[in-house]
Parts: structure tokens; sequence; C-alpha cells
């Protein structure tokens, strides 16, 4: 994989993945009820992306995505974060009636960031 | 507008105080999925929508993606698809304020950001967050109501105009009266209409009184009211229009012919914000901003001694703006030219010819007319109206002493001229199948001689049936026999009380084809919405 298409499959996962995996906890209004947050995050998690190919899963998004790479990444300190990061979220998935809404709001909103983060270093060389 | 369905379906939700649009009867969700749908939906319904949310990747099969040149791989075009999109909706709908979905960070991977920090009304929402997307919103839709209160507003990039905006935005605030002044069709009335009285946050009426049509001997009953009796010919009590304009604006043309008896009254008015009508003892508190226009030096009437000093004074000197004229900012020229050329297409006469041009050439019903000068391309899907460049440079070099009015008309009836000609051929076979159409230059300079001032109507001597023809030599019988014909409309425009079917039977013999003559009224540049409004 060239550099380029390493940044591409880095900012397509940061859509699909980082910015859904936030996106409907961060739409309910602040003062959300502990079972309206949890239902947004085992949404965010089970049907993450939805559109026209039908509805994908976080941890399957995240699987492809690894697979594309093919370890070019694993040499990267931001992967390594961000791997545990995803990890950490995706350990939420069906267990989500459970779970702290401060610890679901915490856990996927920093899959965002390390994608992020890992972005900009590649960006850098 | 969003190849998923999270965001639609959790804005949907989340804000219930914005209705989003259902692209189609029975569609599950209220959102556009990719471009090419994107384009289609606006083309039918764009007049129902106030912002557009934007996503910026679109994840949709490669015959729904837009064209986007820079992006060089099928992964970037769909993932700079907004782009491609947003361009197409600046293209074709340029005031509509789009919220992009996006971060400034996703930005920065190409070199777009610049791109679309240029094209007007667009806003990069960083991060998800509702309050944001809530506020970029509400900001999109305050800017489009003022960019509606202004709607119409021609102000072209020349700096004159820049100056006389600035000027107008401070001036419209606050009671203080504006003084307007500019010859004749520099849009005086227009901009105090569309512009200073919205601008001035009054919710009362804009009225207007025009003292060019009011007789001398009734200017005090209409600016200040009567009682019954007041005068030959009341008959009953009339209100003046500064008890119309209360809480409002008033707008006052052709201030410097109040005559010089009435200039102390009307002084009074403004320095107490009171008038009392004639014949009554009663005085009536107002609350009115006056806008008064004169398309002569009113300091210049004052020194004539045909205008107060004091009733000047009062106006404020130091609020008077004057609007140039249009051969002072010929840069803005093309601009405004194009304008009208496009509000031509609001005339439906004008758009069922266009319709008819469209179906031959392959563009849909109601295309957007566009003029092009020289080998200037129009881009697809409009009608585009080629002007030459020695056609231009006529357009130019003339004086316009009708100002903005005067190119209005001559617009108007090229566009109106130019598609008769593309219809008249079509209907004897002749093959059109490019939207382009030339535009004559004979047609230009035909049309530029026609709207010379002409001199003063020559006498009948007293006998009604005979039609007081105004003739200049023209550089062509066409534009002779143009002048008369626009002539003799009007005279049966006005003894048929503006009834086209009773012209139709006049001219044609048959009352049934007063559409034709109406067709034949405009493709001559007469304005009839105007004529019965004057």
């Amino acid at each position: 994989m060239t550099a380029d298409d390493l940044i591409d499959a880095v900012v397509d996962l940061q859509h699909d993945l980082g910015k859904y995996l936030r996106l409907p906890i961060s739409m309910l209004p602040v003062d959300a009820t502990p079972e309206a947050v949890r239902a947004a995050a085992s949404e965010a998690l089970l049907q993450t992306r939805r559109g026209p190919s039908g509805v994908t899963p976080a941890a399957e998004i995240w699987a492809a995505f690894v697979e594309e790479v093919a370890g070019a990444l694993d040499q990267r300190p931001e992967f390594r974060r961000l791997s545990c990061a995803v990890a950490q979220a995706l350990a939420h998935t069906g267990a989500t009636d459970s779970a702290d809404p401060e610890e679901l709001r915490a856990d996927l909103g920093a899959v965002g960031p390390a994608i992020r983060a890992l972005a900009r270093g590649l960006s850098r060389g | 507008m969003d190849d998923g369905e999270v965001y639609a379906r959790t804005i949907g939700e989340s804000l219930p105080e914005f209705e989003l649009v259902d692209p189609g009867a029975g569609a599950d969700q209220p959102r556009i999925p990719d471009g090419v749908s994107a384009l289609e939906f606006l083309r039918r319904r764009a007049g129902d929508v106030d912002v557009v949310l934007l996503d910026m990747r679109f994840d949709v099969p490669e015959d729904r993606l837009l064209p986007l040149p820079e992006a060089p791989t099928l992964r970037r075009r769909r993932r700079f698809q907004g782009v491609a999109i947003l361009r197409a909706i600046r293209e074709g709908w340029p005031e509509l304020p789009v919220v992009l979905l996006t971060s400034v960070e996703d930005l920065e991977l190409v070199d777009v950001a610049d791109e679309l920090a240029s094209l007007s009304m667009t806003y990069v929402l960083d991060g998800d967050d509702l309050e944001t997307l809530r506020i970029r919103i509400h900001t999109a839709l305050r800017d489009t109501a003022r960019a509606a209160a202004e709607a119409g507003v021609l102000w072209g990039a020349d700096e004159s105009m820049r100056a006389v905006r600035r000027r107008l935005r401070v001036l419209a605030r606050g009671r203080l009266p504006v003084i307007l002044e500019g010859a004749t069709g520099t849009g005086k009335s227009f901009l105090a209409e569309r512009f200073v009285h919205p601008g001035s946050g009054r919710s009362g009426p804009f009225v207007v009184l025009d003292l060019a049509t009011v007789p001398t001997e009734l200017v005090s009953a209409h600016l200040f009211g009567a009682t019954r009796g007041a005068y030959t010919g009341a008959v009953s009590d009339r209100k003046g229009v500064f008890e119309l304009a209360d809480g409002g604006t008033l707008f006052i043309d052709e201030i410097q012919n109040v005559p010089l008896e009435i200039q102390k009254q009307l002084l009074l008015v403004l320095q107490e914000n009171k008038v009392r009508p004639l014949g009554s003892a009663r005085e009536i508190a107002v609350d009115v901003k006056v806008v008064a226009a004169s398309n002569e030096s009113l300091a210049a009437g004052v020194r004539a001694g045909t205008f107060r000093p004091d009733l000047y004074m009062r106006l404020g000197p130091a609020t008077r703006v004057e609007l140039p004229p249009l051969c002072a900012r010929p840069g803005d020229l093309e601009f405004l030219a194009r304008r009208f050329v496009r509000k031509a297409a609001d005339d439906p006469d004008v758009a069922a010819l266009a319709d008819q041009v469209a179906g031959v050439v392959g563009l849909p019903p109601s295309p957007r007319l566009r003029l092009t000068v020289g080998r200037q391309d129009a881009g697809t899907g409009v009608l585009q109206l080629a002007i030459p460049e020695p056609a231009w440079r006529r357009l130019v070099r003339h004086p316009w002493p009708g100002n903005l009015r005067e190119l209005s008309m001559v617009m108007h009836n090229l566009v109106t001229f130019t598609l008769v000609a593309a219809v008249d051929a079509i209907e004897v076979g002749a093959p059109l199948r490019s939207p382009r159409l030339q535009v004559d230059t004979g047609l230009v300079s035909e049309l530029l001689a026609g709207t010379v001032p002409l001199p003063e109507t020559p006498e009948t001597g007293g006998d009604p049936d005979l039609l007081p023809l105004r003739l200049r030599p023209a550089p062509t019988l066409n534009a002779v026999s143009t002048a008369v014909e626009r002539q003799y409309f009007l005279h049966l425009f006005r003894q048929c009380d503006g009834d086209f079917g009773s012209m139709a039977e006049r001219l044609l013999g048959d009352a049934e084809r007063g559409r034709a003559v109406r067709l034949r009224f405009n493709q001559l540049g007469l304005k009839v919405r105007e004529l019965r409004r004057g």
C-alpha cells in the first residue's frame, strides 16, 4: 500500500467508525436518561453504518480496515493506541444494557480522536 | 443530503423544530442519497428548501457520483463527493445556504478548504455536536432571511455602490430621514423599499407618495390627510401618507416637487412628529421614517430658491446618499445584464418561449437563461444567449440615460426577440440542436436606438383621433417601425383600459387572440404590470 492509500483508508475509517460510533450519543440532549445513552451506544456499535449496501456493525468495519492495511501500520504507536481504543469500545458490544453511561460516552468517543491522531501521524510521514 | 441514514434520522428526531423535506412519496428516510438525486430534487423543489445539510462522503455506486476532476481515484471521488455536489448547488442555486457536515481536519487532507470557504454561505461543521448543528442551521436561515429582505437589490461590485450599501445600512436604522438623490432609473424607490425599510427594523408599512403624479393643489391632502369638505371634491375623510405610514417608512419621491408653501408644513411635521389633516383641528402623532428622493440636487434647489433651506437642513444633508448613474460603473454592466436576462424568464410569455426552445434542444422545461459575451461558455443545462463582442461593445458604450430601468428593458427585449427568432426558426423547420442562441448584433443596435430619449410630445391640435407619435431617425427601418408600433400599442392599451381582448378585437378582429397581442406587447418592451400600476 502506498502512503496515500494508507491515508485514504484511515480517513475512511474516521468517517465510518470514528464519526458514527460517536454520533448517536453526541446527538442526545445533555440531560438524556441513562437508558437513552445505552440505547444510542448499542445502536452505534451494532448499526454503525447504514447505507445503500446495508447495515454494518463497528466490529466489521474495524476488521475490514485491519485486513485492508494488512500490517502496514503495526509499527506505528498511534495505530497501537487506536487498536486499544477500538478494543475498549467494541468490548461494550452486546453489553450496553448494564454499562455505565459515562463510560460508554468516553469509550465510544475515544475512537475518533485516536483515528485522527493516526491520520495526522501519517500525514507528517 | 447523505448516503447514510444515521445523520438524517438522528437530526430528524433531535431537531424537531426543523422539518426535513421528504424527497419523495413513500421514501423511508427524509434524505437525498446521492448527488444525482440531489440535483434532480432541487430542480423540482428547490423552493421548498431553506437550508441544505450536506454530507461530504458518499459511499454510492460509481454511476451515482458527480464528476470531481481533481479526485484521482474512485475512493477519493466518493470521499469528496460533497465538494462536487456543493459546486453544482452553487452553480444552480447560488443563494441556497449549505451546511457542510464534515470537519476541517478532513478538509486539510486535500486542497479544497479554500474553495469551500470561498463558496458563500457554506459552513463547515466541526464535530457532530447537536447544538453546533442547531446554531449553524439558525445562522443559515437568518442569513437567508437577510438575503430575502435584500432580494432583487443588484449592488454590483463597483466601489460606488458598495459605499452606498455601507452608508444606507447605517442610515436605515433609527428615525433620521434619508435623502436619496440620483437620476431616473437608478433605483431610488427600489432601494428604499427593499433595503432601507427592511433594514430599519420597523414593523409598520412602507408607503409611497410620488409627487410627480400628484396635482399641486392636492399635495397637502395627500401628505397630511383631509377631512370631508376640506377642499372641493373632498367627499370623505382622507388619511394622509404620514398617518398611513405610522410605524413604518414613508418614501416621498420627487420631493423637489413639493410647493414652497407646503414645504413649511412638511418641516413642522418632521420636527414635531404630528400631522394635522386639512380642515381638522386635531393633531395626530405619527412615528415615520422618511426617505426623500429626488432626481435633482436639493442643494441646488436651495440655491435656486425653490427648496426651503430649513427643510433641507431638517431632512439632513448628512444623510444624503447619491446613487451613481449606470454609465459611471461600466464594470457592473455584465453582471447586471446577466441578472436582468435571468429575471426576464420570470415573465410567463418569455418562459413559454423558452420552454418551446428547450423542448427542441433537449433541455428540461423552465430552463435557466444565461447571457454570455463572445466565446464564453455557459456550462450545461442552461439556455445560452450568446452576445457577440461587437454587440457587447455597443452596450458598454451606450450612455444608458434611463439607467437600470433602461438596461432591464433592453435585456428583456433582447431575450424576447432572440427567443422569438429561435421559435420562428423551429417553426419553419430550421435545425436547432444547440442550447446556444446567438444574439443578433443588429437587434442590439435597434434596441438601443429605440431607447434613446425622444423629444417632447408633438401637438395633436386637440384632435382625439390623432395619435401623437414621437420619432427620431434610427439606423434601420425596422427600428423606426418598432418605435411606431410600440407607441400605437401603448395608445391602444390605454384606450382599451388594458384589456387585451379588446385590443385583439381592434387589431386582429378576434377578441380571443388577446394572448397573441399580449405577447407582442411584451416583445415591444412594454411592461403590463408597470403600466397598470402607473
